[in-house]
């Protein structure tokens, strides 16, 4: 396994929460293809490489995504910009940007008090026990 | 030890007031623009279809919602004299009058009045960006700012969007050239064409830089403001004010 790299060398990540306006409930899979084939459009291959999107929390309509800190912009336009999914008229509200995922939630999402993620790992590492 | 005092540009620092430009009616949707920290809106309508109760109708909604709500008319027309005499007949009973470009003739008439505030698309179903450098020049004499229209980029698909792209990237480097003002709209018709105000901003610093950006998003309260204060009763002309009338014994 490889070390873990210094805080210096690791990557700045921002944290994007978006709010999707759309009729029916989309499952994360989908919302991860949709928000991958968006910012490929915008920004390219050679633009996802450096911007790296990965969407880390989903609850409809809600959603957080990481991207790196210097292309946030370039994201967010690529989101904007998306029209319909499924011949059906969507729209992806961007709400904020932060620098983790705890405040992201907090501010943007409403959750008062969000779990820690070793709890949450925890919780999942039960189940598969179980 | 010495500190230097050093004053940093503060480009996160949000912009004063916030408007955007579009035909929104019903309440959710005005109160989806109140969630996403628009200041207010301008409510245009075309011009063969004004009407002035409707206006008041949007506004006593968005007063609700705490939104200042201007007038706005969008003029379609191919012949450059009916243009004239339509911004004259509309002059003064709104406050933004927009004129759809497209046809040259009607970028370069709407570009040489005073009275035409903003030129929407002005490259709408052309080849082109639909705008020169000659015509750059006289809307920066004549105030006339050039609009970024969402709504066009959103409607088109592949190499079409990446070509409106292209001829917004045109027009910002002319307009920043000859100092032309320039407005972002979102130019909504429903919800799901409203857009969050910062990220509007986040489109436009992909294109431009920073600080050009954050320009462009205040030239829209700008020029409502300036004619919002021209309609006023007691301004004849701009500086000039009656403050109290004397009457004569």
């Amino acid at each position: 396994m490889l070390k873990t790299l210094p805080p210096t060398l690791r990557e700045k990540k921002r944290y994007i929460a978006f709010k999707i306006l759309y009729d029916e409930e989309l499952k994360e899979g989908e919302v991860v293809n949709l928000i991958r084939k968006a910012v490929l459009e915008y920004y390219g291959f050679w633009g996802i490489s450096k911007a790296n999107p990965w969407l880390v929390y989903y609850n409809f309509p809600y959603g957080i995504l990481r991207c790196q800190r210097d292309n946030v912009d370039y994201v967010k336009s690529s989101l904007i910009l998306v029209r319909e999914f499924k011949e059906k008229p969507i729209n992806i509200i961007c709400l904020g940007v932060s620098g983790t995922i705890r405040k992201a939630k907090i501010k943007f999402l409403g959750i008062k008090k969000p779990k820690r993620w070793f709890i949450i790992r925890r919780e999942k590492l039960r189940q598969k026990q179980k | 030890m010495i500190r230097k005092r050093v004053k940093l540009l503060d480009l996160n620092k949000r912009d004063s007031m916030r408007i955007d430009i579009n035909r929104i009616e019903k309440e959710e949707e005005i109160k989806l623009l109140k969630e996403l920290k628009w200041n207010g809106f301008v409510f245009y309508q075309y011009d063969d279809e004004f009407s002035k109760e409707k206006y008041e109708e949007v506004k006593e909604i968005g007063e609700k919602y705490k939104l200042k709500v201007y007038s706005g008319v969008k003029i379609r027309e191919e012949n450059s004299k009916k243009l004239r005499n339509k911004v004259k007949k509309f002059r003064n009973r709104c406050h933004i009058i927009l004129v759809e470009g497209g046809v040259l003739k009607i970028n370069r008439t709407a570009v040489e009045m005073h009275d035409v505030d903003i030129l929407s698309t002005p490259e709408l179903g052309r080849k082109d960006s639909g705008i020169d450098h000659v015509l750059a020049r006289l809307a920066s004499t004549h105030r006339v700012a050039i609009e970024l229209n969402l709504k066009n980029l959103l409607n088109k698909d592949g190499y079409e969007r990446a070509r409106t792209l292209l001829f917004f990237r045109n027009n910002l480097k002319l307009a920043k050239k000859f100092d032309v003002p320039v407005v972002i709209c979102s130019d909504a018709e429903n919800k799901y064409q409203i857009k969050n105000p910062h990220d509007l901003r986040a489109f436009l610093n992909t294109l431009v830089e920073p600080l050009y950006a954050k320009k462009i998003m205040e030239t829209t309260y700008k020029i409502c403001d300036f004619r919002d204060y021209l309609m006023r009763d007691n301004v004849v002309r701009y500086g000039v004010e009656i403050i109290k009338e004397e009457k004569e014994e």
